[in-house]
């Protein structure tokens, strides 16, 4: 009997902590929304958010928060027009109670200002050739994450190993011109994306790796801004049709010297040729 | 020395009258079946001929049996980077046309035609396509030198035959023929099993019987082309390769292989012969001309302690033992020195030993009569029609002295018996076949009855199989002793 009642006072206890840090909209705020929005810091993936109450109501905010893709599908002339303004980098649904969507749109609220323009970014700014080469190292695997999580290539491609990148997940060739460093940074610290949640919760990546890996993403989008991406995918393609017909040639020059007729074929003619 | 035991075989030539019995006992018993009715694993092949597939011994087409190449034995027809290569067309197999197309006859045509002007016909029915076809070859379409200007003029072992020698063998009064019975050779360096990339051909252990596999077989049909002799076939409808395999279930239970058992002239003789698997790389791999002499030095004496000692330590029976004693083999191949070896310069080092045929001498017509007497019975031999490097180039790897040696020994157990028998003879030429040829009056005639005479258990003997012991090796029999019957492996479920 007591045991039961310690249980059952343990559970209450649990619920009660979860719901009244779920009604904290400061934290959560910080852990769902920080990587991409700030308040009042300016624009960093997605708008500041300083203000954004008194623009629109929270009705609108709570279906944009919880799926802002239904919404843009819907055809909701404000929601397509932000959409079109962040290049339709949509933003991962709200996991999460309605409770805890006001929590954070009553924390932004009272929060007040209004938003300014995008910060510069100078996350990037002392990034070194050293640093892109690691990162590279650190994408494909080569050398492997401090906290042994998975390396990058395992879901992602970039045009520069692409044809053996994963394409479980988007491609990174042009990250740094949605993202910015400072994005980069944000979602590689809070990895606010579900498969990446669960991939690293008991792997996280290091500063040091954020920083390599965020040098090389820019490199990447820059190479393939300046046109110097190879289109490895294509070449890949033509690769593979050169090999394929490399291989049937050899296959039929080789099946040339193949035993096709029988020993006693000259005979066969022969005979044939007489019974006609 | 690594004595192991082999179950080995004679076909006295002599003695054979081209009655396919032995092929069709096999048939019957192996390979009348789906996918395997062009096989015949037991054929009869009249020489002059090309035999069955055809043209078989010309390894320069077929590229079988083994080859040596900077001292070292190679299979001809593939080492490891061509098999690479050509894994997928396996470019020297003979193809359909060189077995030849199996065929029925649509027989129902014969009682179901309707009414006509001409008799109904069974037209001849491919067994591969279903469809009608017109035959153009069968297994033994050259027999009895038929079609010779086609077939028996192209035979492979005319090479280095003088063109008079040549012309002589299909003159009308001076041809001859003699059949010429193949199974498989069951070789102690088998192509075959060297061949198989797969690793499913192997040779038993207990009596050194060469099997493939049926549960490992891959296809891969690199044991058709490797077998210079050409006695595994590719069953096309269970695609898997199959051969001779010596009977083995008969022999397990005591009986001859069936086509031994059928044989009309009783020219098949089937015992046990020890060897020394130590050997067989260096003679397998030593000069042509001594190969024929090598072979023999690898089968060891089984009255020798030193040798029983050896083969009891590797595990051979006593009752093996016993009957190597008792082989016909032993004393046709050993002690009598008068069995020889089909093409040993394959290097396969087969298990198959042929008593060469002594065949009627060229007839003489200058007298205006058919006159076959020479001055001497020996003058036969010489004189034979079948040159003696044809029977040296099937036989002996070429080599004529040896060929005449044992022709010699076996024309001087014809003149023994002849001065035994009839005695018209002057003792003087018996005396002299024996002195040339080291004979005796006692191994003459044991000569003599085993190749007229012998009884039944006198051609086979077939050591105990001791499957007991081999199953024992497999399971523990006590765990199941007292546990068979209905319903106790397998308990009754109730549902």
């Amino acid at each position: 009997m007591v045991f039961m009642q310690r249980v059952s006072m343990t559970i209450v206890f649990c619920l009660v902590t979860f719901y009244a840090s779920s009604q904290d909209g400061a934290d959560l705020f910080k852990r769902t929304c920080s990587p991409c929005h700030s308040i009042g810091g300016g624009r960093l993936v997605g708008p500041d958010l300083a203000g954004v109450t008194k623009k629109a109501d929270k009705v609108w905010l709570t279906k944009f928060i919880k799926n802002s893709a239904d919404l843009i599908k819907s055809g909701d002339p404000a929601a397509v027009a932000i959409g079109k303004e962040y290049n339709n980098l949509l933003m991962p649904p709200f996991i999460g109670s309605e409770n805890e969507v006001s929590a954070i749109i009553n924390f932004i609220d009272s929060k007040g200002g209004s938003a300014q323009s995008a910060a510069a970014d100078t996350f990037l700014n002392a990034a070194s050739v050293e640093n892109v080469m690691r990162g590279k190292a650190l994408f494909s695997g080569n050398l492997p994450l401090k906290n042994a999580g998975s390396s990058c290539i395992t879901c992602h491609s970039v045009h520069d190993v692409a044809g053996i990148g994963g394409s479980l997940a988007k491609s990174l060739n042009l990250s740094y011109f949605i993202l910015k460093g400072q994005g980069i940074k944000a979602i590689l610290q809070s990895l606010p994306f579900p498969a990446m949640t669960n991939t690293y919760a008991t792997h996280p990546l290091n500063d040091q790796e954020i920083y390599d890996l965020a040098a090389y993403l820019k490199n990447i989008s820059q190479t393939m801004v300046k046109g110097q991406a190879t289109r490895s995918t294509f070449h890949f393609l033509l690769l593979g049709i050169g090999g394929w017909c490399l291989f049937m040639l050899l296959l039929f020059g080789l099946w040339r010297l193949r035993k096709r007729l029988s020993v006693n074929h000259a005979i066969f003619a022969r005979q044939m040729a007489t019974e006609k | 020395m690594d004595v192991r035991s082999q179950i080995a075989m004679v076909f006295h030539l002599d003695k054979c009258i081209g009655c396919h019995t032995c092929s069709i006992a096999c048939k019957n018993i192996w390979t009348d079946r789906k996918g395997a009715e062009y096989m015949w694993w037991n054929n009869v092949e009249t020489k002059p001929g090309t035999g069955y597939p055809n043209k078989w011994e010309d390894q320069s087409v077929y590229k079988g049996g083994w080859t040596k190449s900077d001292n070292e034995l190679r299979l001809k027809g593939m080492d490891r980077k061509s098999t690479m290569a050509n894994i997928f067309h396996n470019p020297h197999m003979p193809v359909m046309d060189d077995y030849y197309e199996p065929w029925t006859y649509d027989y129902a045509n014969l009682f179901e035609a309707p009414a006509g002007d001409d008799q109904p016909t069974a037209r001849p029915i491919s067994l591969v396509t279903g469809e009608p076809i017109d035959i153009k070859t069968g297994p033994n379409w050259d027999d009895d030198l038929g079609g010779s200007p086609d077939y028996a003029r192209q035979d492979v072992n005319m090479h280095d035959l003088t063109p008079a020698e040549k012309e002589a063998m299909f003159q009308l009064e001076r041809m001859t023929m003699f059949y010429l019975p193949r199974i498989c050779n069951h070789c102690l360096n088998a192509a075959c099993v060297a061949a198989c990339p797969s690793g499913a051909i192997y040779k038993r252990g207990e009596d050194g019987i060469v099997l493939i596999n049926q549960n490992k077989c891959r296809s891969w049909r690199m044991c058709v082309s490797a077998c210079p002799y050409k006695k595994s076939y590719y069953n096309w409808n269970n695609g898997k390769s199959e051969k001779c395999l010596l009977c083995y279930p008969r022999l397990e239970t005591g009986q001859a292989p069936a086509c031994m058992h059928t044989c009309v002239g009783r020219i098949r003789y089937l015992g046990v012969l020890l060897y020394d698997a130590d050997r067989i790389k260096e003679i397998a791999s030593c000069n042509e001309k001594d190969l024929v002499a090598k072979q023999m030095e690898i089968y060891l004496d089984p009255f020798d302690e030193q040798v029983r000692q050896a083969a009891r330590k590797n595990g051979v029976a006593e009752s093996t033992l016993e009957s190597a004693r008792k082989s016909p083999v032993w004393k046709f191949v050993k002690e009598w020195g008068i069995a020889l070896l089909l093409h040993p310069e394959y290097r396969t080092l087969p298990n198959l030993f042929y008593v060469p045929p002594l065949l009627p001498a060229i007839a003489d017509t200058s007298t205006g009569s058919y006159e076959t007497t020479c001055a001497s019975l020996w003058g036969g031999i010489e004189s034979s029609r079948v040159p003696m490097q044809y029977m040296a180039n099937l036989f002996t790897a070429g080599d004529t002295e040896k060929i005449r040696e044992v022709l010699k020994k076996l024309m001087a157990v014809r003149i023994h018996r002849r001065g035994v028998t009839v005695g018209d003879l002057h003792e003087d030429e018996c005396k002299q076949a024996f002195a040339e040829t080291g004979l005796t009056a006692d191994v003459a005639d044991a000569i003599f009855r085993l190749t007229s005479l012998p009884k039944f258990g006198e051609r086979f003997v077939i050591p105990a199989a001791h499957r007991e012991e081999a199953t024992e090796l497999l399971e523990n029999t006590a765990d199941i002793k007292g546990n068979t019957g209905f319903g106790t492996l397998n308990t009754p479920q109730r549902i």
